[in-house]
């Protein structure tokens, strides 16, 4: 009972937020968060006060601008797709440590004179509570550039997220988390588009074979497949048909790490200090 | 040889599994494994000792076509 309480203070919490920003141009990816954002703010500010935006580039892939755009058309969510140039920005393309940044800072650079144009108030995102525990470089861009975060203000963690999207009938409510395809190359692994397309192909391999959660990781001649430990067997059993779908994607050697999927394993060697003063 | 490669031997054997351990990734920080599937859950539990050998990631060989080749 209390954490129902809890949970629907929440969701006022979250309306309030949105009332208070009247109109938002919401960086929209067609992820889990995202969507539920968008599709709460349509029904709680209106359609004339709500834009969602989809930033296209190489590093997002096809299958989740496709989710996007059928959630907005679905709902009938107000919906924009621009290109973003992060690409041709070298100090994304070193992929350093803090690589999101320089993303963000494109997306928002982008946005920001949309939502202007439109007389939108308020740019947001859908960051979440549980966002702020891991090392997130993009929030530095998103304070530098006046980015609400209205589900982390509001406290909603991942899980609350998928439960209102349940509650909502959103197709998203039970699908996977889906950072860009960026992060599949370890930092100093240049980011290409090449490697990009490599990524995209093996992970859409892998969806066709049935697999759910899981990541390719790109090191060079070599893919590192991280599996969730409920497919990981069934992994190995398919191992002739990952194998070759893999290689034809360009990988010369197949890995699988015995350790499995957890999110943000390229984050485990930085240093939590680094991780601090990232996230203020 | 490299000597990470030397101690992860060792290691291996002294746990009792068979394993031909290689290097692999841009970075040179993947343990790379030709071993039995069937031996996935030691190897787990292993990881964190083979990993201080100077590894981030403990992985076996999938496609060992590929590692005949290389």
């Amino acid at each position: 009972m209390h954490e129902h309480t809890v949970f629907s203070d929440k969701l006022v919490r979250l309306r309030s937020i949105l009332l208070e920003c009247e109109s938002v141009c919401i960086g929209y990816s067609g992820g889990v968060d995202s969507v539920f954002l968008a599709k709460y703010a349509l029904d709680h500010l209106g359609g004339d006060r709500v834009l969602a935006v989809t930033g296209r580039s190489a590093a997002i892939p096809e299958a989740q601008w496709q989710t996007a755009r059928d959630c907005a058309l679905r709902f009938g969510i107000p919906h924009l797709e621009v290109a973003t140039e992060e690409l041709a920005d070298p100090a994304y393309a070193a992929n350093p440590s803090n690589r999101c940044y320089f993303c963000k800072t494109e997306l928002w650079n982008v946005l920001t004179p949309i939502a202007a144009t439109r007389g939108i108030k308020a740019v947001v995102d859908g960051s979440n509570a549980d966002d702020a525990l891991d090392y997130r470089p993009g929030f530095e861009a998103a304070r530098e550039w006046g980015v609400r975060s209205p589900l982390m203000e509001a406290g909603l963690t991942k899980q609350e997220i998928r439960e209102a999207s349940r509650a909502l009938n959103l197709p998203t409510w039970d699908q996977p988390s889906s950072p860009c395809l960026s992060s599949r190359l370890p930092y100093g692994l240049g980011v290409t588009p090449e490697r990009l397309r490599q990524i995209e192909t093996a992970e859409a391999c892998l969806r066709d074979l049935g697999f759910r959660e899981f990541r390719v990781r790109h090191h060079g001649d070599a893919a590192r497949l991280e599996f969730a430990f409920g497919e990981l067997r069934i992994a190995i059993d398919q191992r002739a048909s990952i194998a070759a779908a893999l290689r034809r994607s360009g990988f010369r050697r197949v890995l699988l790490d015995v350790e499995g999927y957890r999110s943000g394993r390229l984050n485990e060697g930085l240093q939590l200090v680094q991780i601090g003063a990232l996230n203020p | 040889m490299d000597f990470r490669i030397a101690r992860a031997q060792r290691l291996l054997r002294e746990n009792g599994v068979e394993a031909d351990p290689t290097v692999a990734g841009h970075a040179d920080d993947i343990l790379s494994l030709r071993a039995s599937f069937t031996e996935l859950d030691r190897l787990r539990e292993m990881a964190p000792e083979l990993k201080s050998l100077g590894f981030r990631y403990v992985t076996l060989e999938l496609d060992t076509e590929a590692a005949s080749e290389s």
